[in-house]
Order: structure tokens, then C-alpha cells, then sequence
């Protein structure tokens, strides 16, 4: 089913109603979903705004979403969501990109972080701690904090680095 | 050589490091996989043995086999006792040895180093060094690693970092654990909050023997429960620190105790030695209780033994190695030979 909104990609929500006995189906992809918002989706049903409905849509979306992450198949080794679940592992290397979205609470849960700060492929592992290194690594961690919106954490780098350019001035 | 090792034990076993009263190792585990290959978990039959192939090779062709002193195996060839005592050993992991079927494993010539394809990742590279000494470690591991990199495509993802099968992994597929003797903060029971306490701190603390198996007594293993979203560097500097909390915590609650119950505990030495001079049978766990006394006993010099001798028992004691060492399959058997085997051991010394 095409969706109703850009009439251009596959639908993956329907929300069906029925309004005096009639029925009313709206066939809608989850980028349209996701511009339009609940509101708008309301108002494509012509249902006025109603608290109600707005609770029951919300209660509905959660499940569809989540139906639709757990018949999500990597194409290159067709392991599921579902079968992350079960066992734990991933099939291939592939795997991160087909769920990557499913896996950022996980990763949360898990590491308290969702991206890679580590030494880059290609990079070599030093143990150097002189002050142009300090400053090279704080630098990106202050680039991946202001990236994720943790301000408060990038606030606090920001110092640090400040505290060490100036420590090296008065040493030299 | 395998043969030579699990008779001889590693070499980490058989020193005694920095700082060996409290920690008895340090070790270091890296992750990685190959790009475009699927993982060993979903891999097929002809899939894991090009992943061997592959990696055997680069080890061949690029002189990593002569420049590191490693002999490869085929862990069908080893027998079933032979597997299970480098479990005992730290060498293997138990998870590597559950289907033998298409794994491989290098060791380096002094069981400090190995490497096992097609564990949950296609490799497991691990390095283990005497005492606290976490620094030397990473060092030489990463000289290792970084060097492959240049001849295998490991799986790497800007977000994710190293990839791995298992998201617990990810980013920098870095484990360092410290194998820890903390007789005294067992004694006192802090242990228990310290082990709560650690949760928060990104840190797994847990009653050692390896992985899944029964706590020994007093043994604890301390690792980093996180990899992704700090660097390597960030881990090292995390269990560093907590290290070096838990060495200056345990030898004061070691004052602490002496002081209040010395011949408590002298009592519990003495005991412990005239079990081993004069008892028939000694299972496992109460083998293990009595070492972890008689090296409380050589810490405080009560007695006159090495620490690293104790060390060595902790490990021979353990089911697999005592078969090995006595060449028995026979579980029966095994209680009266322990018994016997640290009565020789220690013989001249208590």
C-alpha cells in the first residue's frame, strides 16, 4: 500500500477509525509519520484533537514500531532482531547498520555511551600522555559532546583544555 | 610445547610480579573480527575454516609466528583433558572449548600470550603478565594487534568503532582483567559492598575461576564492564585506579585484622598446614581454602614459602591439571592424589 500523505513510498502504519460506523484508513510511511507528528495525523483522519485519541495513538505506535524492528532482516546474513534477542550476537558485521537504531538503548544500557572514542582503524595505540596528545584527545572528546547535545560534559572539557594550555604557558 | 606448558605452567604463574601480594596477574583481551565475513557464531563450516585459513596465513607470510614465538593448534587435536586444562590456565577461554570443531589457537613459547579464531569473534588476542603490571601488558599487545592491522581488514564502523559479535564488545573490543587475592576483605565481608559498589564504576568484580565456573575462595576477578564510548586509554587510566584502591584497601584491612585476630588467624594457618601434612583426601574447594590460608601465612611470613610456589598449587590443584599431571581420568582417584601432591610440594617447607 502506497502512502496516502507523499504518495510516493510504502506505507508502514495504517491507523484505522471508525467515525458514526464508518470506516476511515490511513496508510502512512514512517518518514510522512514522523513529519507529520500525532496532531497532523489527526488531522489528516479530520479527527479533532482529543486527548483520548491522542493516549490511544500513543499506546498503538509504540507496538507497530516495535513489530516492525523485530521483522527487520540483515541482507547479508538474514539474521533477525529477534534472533539478537534470543542469543545475544549478531550475525555479521552488517548487523550494526541494519539495526542500528534498535541498538542505540541497548548500547546505552550496556556502556552508558553509544559511540566509539576508542583509537581509530589505522590509528597505533600509544600510551602518550604529553601535553599535545592531552590536548588532541580532549579536543575530540569536546567535538563528540557538542555533537550529542551533552553540553554540560563539553562545558567541563572545554575547562580542562583551557586549564592545560595555561598550565604549559607558565611552565614554559 | 603445549605439552610443556601445561606441565610447566605459564610463566605469569610462575613469577611473582609487582605488587603480587594482592594481585596475582593482569591481562589484557582484545576483539576483533574481519570485515566481510560473518561471525563465528553464524558463520558456516567453510566460512570458519577460510577464517582460519585467512588468519593463519597473514601469521605465516608476515613473520608474526618467528617474531612472537608462536606455535599454532588445531583444537582438535588436542585431547578433551588437554583443552580443559588451558581453560584452567587462563589460556583458553571455556566458551572456545565447548565445540572443538573448526577453532584454532596460537600460544606464544611462554603461555603469556594467546590467540584463539573463531572464539565469539573471529580473534581473541589475549596477554598475560605477572602481578599489577597493566601497562607492559597493553604495550606489548597492541604492538601485536596494531602490526596485524596492517594485513587483515578488521571490522571497523565510525560509530560503533571495532566490531563485534556481541554489542557487550563494541568500540574498543578492550578487556583488562586483574586476578586479585583478597583473603582479607573476604574476611571481613567488605568485600561484598566493594563488589556492589563497583557496578557504578563501570567495573565487573567477581568471585574468579574464569568465566561461569565456581568461585575459588578469596580469588576475584576485576575487569571493565564497558568498552564503547571511552578509549583505550580511558580503561587503562579506569582500572588503574581502581587497582591500585583495591591493593591499598586490602593491605590495610590486612593490618587491621592482624592486629585485632592474630591467632584467629594464625590458628587458621596451622590448621591448614596439618591438613596438608596429614590428611588422605582433599577436594578441590577445600584445597583452595587451604592455599588461600597458607598464602596469607607466607604473606605475613609465618611461613617460609615462596608466594609464587602457592601460586603455582592454585593453579596444579585445579581437576584437569591434577589428571594431567598424574595421568589419570579416574574422578575418584583425584582427591587422595591433591592430598598427596601438596604434601610433596610443600614437604620441605612446613
Amino acid at each position: 500500500m502506497i502512502c496516502d500523505i507523499c504518495k510516493k513510498r510504502e506505507a508502514d502504519i495504517y491507523i484505522t477509525e471508525f467515525i458514526n460506523s464508518e470506516k476511515k484508513t490511513l496508510h502512512i510511511c514512517d518518514i510522512c509519520a514522523s513529519k507529520l507528528g500525532i496532531k497532523g495525523i489527526l488531522k489528516e483522519l479530520n479527527i479533532p484533537f482529543d486527548e483520548n485519541i491522542l493516549k490511544k495513538l500513543l499506546e498503538l505506535m509504540p507496538g507497530i514500531v516495535e513489530e516492525e524492528k523485530k521483522e527487520k532482516v540483515c541482507s547479508t546474513c538474514n539474521t533477525k532482531f529477534v534472533d539478537f534477542e534470543k542469543s545475544g550476537f549478531f550475525g555479521c558485521p552488517d548487523c550494526y547498520k541494519t539495526f542500528k537504531d534498535e541498538l542505540r538503548p541497548i548500547l546505552l544500557n550496556l556502556h552508558g555511551n553509544v559511540k566509539h572514542i576508542g583509537k581509530k582503524k589505522g590509528e597505533k595505540f600509544t600510551l602518550d600522555t604529553t601535553f599535545e596528545n592531552e590536548i588532541k584527545r580532549l579536543r575530540r572528546e569536546l567535538e563528540y559532546a557538542i555533537e550529542e547535545e551533552r553540553y554540560e560534559d563539553a562545558a567541563k572539557i572545554r575547562d580542562k583544555i583551557n586549564e592545560l594550555i595555561k598550565n604549559d604557558k607558565i611552565n614554559n | 610445547m603445549i605439552k610443556s606448558i601445561i606441565k610447566n605452567l605459564p610463566k605469569w604463574v610462575n613469577s611473582y610480579g609487582i605488587e603480587g601480594d594482592v594481585v596475582i596477574s593482569s591481562r589484557i583481551r582484545i576483539a576483533r573480527n574481519i570485515d566481510n565475513f560473518k561471525f563465528p557464531t553464524k558463520a558456516s563450516i567453510d566460512e570458519k575454516k577460510s577464517i582460519i585459513d585467512k588468519i593463519t596465513d597473514t601469521f605465516k607470510n608476515f613473520n608474526f609466528i618467528s617474531n612472537f614465538n608462536l606455535t599454532g593448534y588445531n583444537l582438535l587435536d588436542l585431547s578433551d583433558l588437554e583443552r580443559n586444562s588451558l581453560v584452567e590456565m587462563h589460556i583458553l577461554s571455556p566458551h572456545f572449548i565447548i565445540d572443538p570443531y573448526n577453532k584454532y589457537f596460537f600460544i606464544n613459547e611462554d603461555g603469556n600470550m594467546s590467540i584463539m579464531i573463531n572464539e565469539e569473534d573471529h580473534l581473541r588476542i589475549q596477554y598475560l603478565k605477572e602481578g599489577f603490571n597493566i601497562n607492559d601488558a597493553i604495550i606489548f599487545i597492541y604492538k601485536f594487534t596494531d602490526e596485524l592491522e596492517k594485513y587483515l581488514d578488521f571490522s571497523y564502523q565510525k560509530d560503533f568503532g571495532y566490531i563485534t559479535s556481541c554489542p557487550t564488545n563494541l568500540g574498543t573490543g578492550l578487556r583488562i582483567s586483574l586476578l586479585c587475592h583478597l583473603p582479607f576483605l573476604s574476611y571481613s565481608g567488605k568485600i561484598r559492598e566493594l563488589i556492589s559498589n563497583s557496578l557504578k564504576l563501570s567495573i565487573t568484580f567477581r568471585g574468579s575461576f574464569g568465566e561461569g565456573t565456581n568461585p575459588v575462595s578469596s580469588l576475584y576477578q576485576i575487569s571493565n564492564s564497558t568498552t564503547l564510548g571511552k578509549s583505550e586509554e580511558n580503561i587503562l587510566n579506569m582500572i588503574l585506579k581502581f587497582g591500585k584502591e583495591i591493593i591499598r584497601i586490602e593491605r590495610k584491612e590486612r593490618e587491621n585484622i592482624m592486629d585485632k585476630y592474630r591467632s584467629e588467624i594464625l590458628d587458621k594457618i596451622g590448621r591448614s598446614v596439618g591438613i596438608i601434612k596429614y590428611s588422605k583426601k582433599i577436594d578441590f574447594d577445600e584445597a583452595n581454602e587451604i592455599l588461600s590460608w597458607i598464602r596469607i601465612g607466607a604473606l605475613e611470613k609465618v611461613l617460609n614459602i615462596p608466594i609464587n610456589v602457592i601460586n603455582q598449587l592454585i593453579f596444579k590443584i585445579r581437576p584437569n591439571l591434577m589428571k594431567i599431571e598424574f595421568n589419570t581420568i579416574n574422578d575418584e582417584e583425584i582427591d587422595a592424589l591433591r592430598s598427596n601432591y601438596l604434601q610433596t610440594a610443600l614437604g620441605g617447607l612446613i
